[in-house]
């Protein structure tokens, strides 16, 4: 069978090296062929094997031909694939250039509109001594004027805590907002936060906050400040490369060391519109050093820090950016995190150090707290409570005010705060938060605050860019302190760039 | 005669074996695969560990088709962690991100075998990556930096996952001698051979020091994260 089929192949190759010799051939094929036999002996009896390699003699000169097409046809393809991989190249040499560029520069624009009850503060005078007669005591007590009782931030309408009035304030002069308690739209700051990573293992913050406000050229007290620049965060991070536990340090102006609320101040990162009533005492920006460790899988976590002054914000007095002490601050808060939903932590913290805004080395001022937070199934729980003094200063003169020579503040303050992620745009929330002070500076002023705020407000994500939030506060004066109309209605809303 | 007749059947029962061994060798059956199981011990401060889970145990050189798993496994965001922390599959599997929090998550990879970046999304979205390259990849959170997980891609099908008593089994072997790893995700892989026989199972004792957990890394763009969140 095979013997067969063999046979018919060669009978229709020769057959066709017959027909192939009368055709014309084509050029290249005619020189590496052998010269065909004439026509006359095409009728000739019909050759053997013999002419076969003759009838297969066409075939390499193809075959190489197409080799050296697909060799062209390779050289071309890896051309371009190296101009590819060239053009790949510096593209993404391009995007690492440009992509910091996006995360170096960040920040949210803050707009909101408020309303506030009353005169849009948070305090009242005791003019005639009514409540609080143990200041009418002549040369060592206080003008009934200047005895003032509620708490004049109370009344804050946004995340950079500043109240819409304070009214005739002694303590708190720098008044920003300063509109009387009228519902009004509001820019609370268009804010640009700076970070730059230098290496692997340095970092480089800032924030600034762009607040416009009322200014009133006529006005001879310079309340109205008109609109100003506040540098919030200033500092660099240098990152310890160890490998069993974490080690960081910072210098410069950088986030306070005290509680928790200090870390989702911004209006872009608070659930709340507005701080709590001690966050006056933890959420300041010191100036120093600190450092940062976390240890057994960041689950403990120690922060210290030595700085010029407290951790107060910048609203309240007791911050001193500048020291005017040669002692410092020391500030220290140890937390432990158990692996409950995105995390149980509990932390306490203090500080110790030299009181703020005066020159003795031997005045001292401290504060000490404990703090919780939860992230469980779309729960969010927030609570700390806090106790602090400033002993202040006075001449020791039976015949002179206390606190004349440096300014006394005994505080105790506590917020409780729970939100609860409805949806994935919406998270409801309640908070509850207390403050207990006594703040008197000689015959100068003092300020009996008692009071007790419920807030319940509505956070709107809206996409990535966008947040709205929605609270409503009312004050309750607590003690000898009679109640007032400052209840606070307040809004934000956040873009986000 | 029967008792010249019986030496006759036993050769030519005999010839009978031998042409089937034969043929049968010649016609490509393959020999009935044998199988690969043990022991992995995982050494963490100088002692054994109690959980010795979650190494994977592999076989090189073997070639096989690598079919990508026929199912989608799923890794998950929830309570601001990646679960599971590991994932093994085979080259040309997809793996699926969905995000469970109610709050944003970018999940991305740097990693040579797999780069990605899936952008912001919450929770009831899901987002899927194929994977192509065997290798190590590792999967990051860009807002969140405590959230990591490793992604193993194989291009074996010749692998198994060690129970928390360190035990693995990989069946189905074709007989041969060839490099098994033993790798871990945090600390040096195990190299050694293994020689299995048709129908057998070879038995192999792995130890592995655990190493440290490197816990930092940098964001998407290279830069490292930001001030504490």
């Amino acid at each position: 069978m095979r013997i067969r089929s063999l046979a018919c192949a060669l009978a229709l190759a020769t057959l066709a090296v017959t027909r192939t010799a009368t055709a014309d051939p084509p050029a290249s094929s005619a020189q590496a062929a052998p010269p065909a036999p004439p026509a006359s002996s095409a009728p000739g009896p019909a050759p053997t094997a013999a002419p076969l390699p003759e009838a297969a003699a066409p075939a390499p000169p193809d075959v190489e031909r197409r080799l050296r097409a697909l060799e062209e046809e390779n050289r071309k393809l890896h051309d371009e694939i190296t101009q590819m991989k060239d053009d790949n190249k510096y593209t993404q040499d391009q995007v690492k250039q440009l992509l910091p560029l996006t995360t170096r520069f960040s920040g949210f624009l803050d707009v909101g509109f408020f309303y506030v009850q009353g005169n849009g503060s948070g305090i009242r005078p005791d003019t005639n001594y009514q409540h609080f007669p143990e200041y009418n005591t002549g040369a060592t007590g206080v003008p009934g004027q200047w005895v003032f009782m509620g708490d004049p931030l109370a009344t804050m309408v946004n995340a950079r805590g500043e109240p819409a009035d304070t009214d005739g304030s002694r303590a708190i002069t720098f008044d920003p907002i300063h509109n009387g308690g009228a519902p009004s739209f509001i820019v609370n700051s268009l804010t640009l936060n700076l970070f730059e990573g230098i290496g692997d293992y340095f970092t480089l913050n800032g924030a600034v906050d762009f607040v416009p406000r009322n200014r009133d050229p006529s006005d001879p007290n310079g309340i109205d400040l008109g609109a100003y620049i506040d540098l919030r965060l200033a500092y660099g991070e240098f990152i310890v490369p160890t490998r069993s536990w974490d080690l960081s340090f910072y210098v410069g102006r950088f986030d306070s060391v005290l509680g928790i609320e200090y870390r989702t101040q911004d209006a872009a990162s608070r659930l709340t519109v507005t701080p709590s009533l001690i966050c006056r005492y933890t959420c300041g920006y010191p100036i120093g050093v600190k450092a940062r460790a976390k240890f057994f899988d960041e689950k403990l976590i120690l922060n210290t820090a030595i700085t010029n002054g407290s951790s107060f914000v910048e609203m309240f007095p007791y911050s001193d950016e500048i020291g005017l002490t040669a002692m410092k601050s020391g500030s220290a808060r140890l937390s432990y995190r158990f692996p409950l939903g995105a995390g149980l932590e509990f932390g306490a913290s203090g500080l110790w150090g030299a009181q703020n805004n005066q020159t003795s080395n031997t005045v001292y001022q401290y504060q000490y707290g404990a703090d919780v937070s939860l992230d469980w199934n779309d729960i969010i729980l927030q609570g700390e409570v806090l106790h602090g003094d400033a002993e202040g200063a006075g001449t020791g003169n039976a015949m002179d005010p206390p606190c004349n020579l440096a300014p006394c503040l005994n505080f105790t303050g506590a917020y409780g705060l729970l939100g609860y992620r409805l949806f994935n745009w919406l998270t409801p929330y309640a908070r509850v938060d207390y403050r207990d002070a006594l703040h008197r500076s000689g015959g100068s002023f003092v300020y009996i605050s008692d009071l007790m705020r419920t807030t319940g407000g509505l956070h709107f994500e809206i996409g990535t860019n966008f947040i709205l939030k929605a609270e409503y506060t009312h004050i309750i004066e607590l003690g000898r302190i009679p109640q007032f109309n400052d209840d606070v209605a307040t809004s934000s809303f956040v873009v986000k760039y | 005669m029967g008792i010249a007749r019986a030496p006759v059947l036993t050769i030519a029962a005999a010839a009978t074996a031998a042409a089937l061994v034969f043929f049968v060798a010649r016609s490509g059956v393959p020999a009935p695969p044998g199988a690969v199981g043990g022991k992995v011990t995982v050494i963490a401060d100088g002692s054994p560990k109690s959980d010795a889970s979650n190494v994977v145990v592999y076989l090189e050189g073997i070639a096989a088709d690598v079919p990508p798993l026929p199912t989608t496994p799923q890794i998950h965001q929830r309570d601001q962690q990646f679960a599971p922390e590991l994932t093994v599959v085979t080259k040309g599997s997809t793996i699926a991100f969905p995000n469970d929090d109610k709050i944003f998550h970018n999940v991305f990879s740097v990693s040579e075998p797999a780069r990605f970046d899936l952008g912001l999304y919450k929770s009831g979205e899901s987002k899927s990556v194929q994977f192509d390259r065997p290798g190590v990849v590792d999967v990051y959170c860009n807002i969140h930096p405590q959230m990591a997980a490793k992604i193993r891609v194989l291009d074996t099908p010749y692998y198994a996952l060690t129970a928390a008593n360190g035990s693995f089994f990989i069946p189905n072997v074709p007989p041969g001698t060839y490099p098994i790893v033993a790798w871990q995700p945090y600390g040096a892989e195990y190299r050694g051979t293994v020689t299995i026989s048709s129908g057998g199972t070879a038995t192999a004792s792995i130890q592995l020091t655990e190493g440290e957990k490197s816990r930092r890394h940098l964001r998407k763009d290279g830069q490292p994260y930001g001030r504490y969140k």
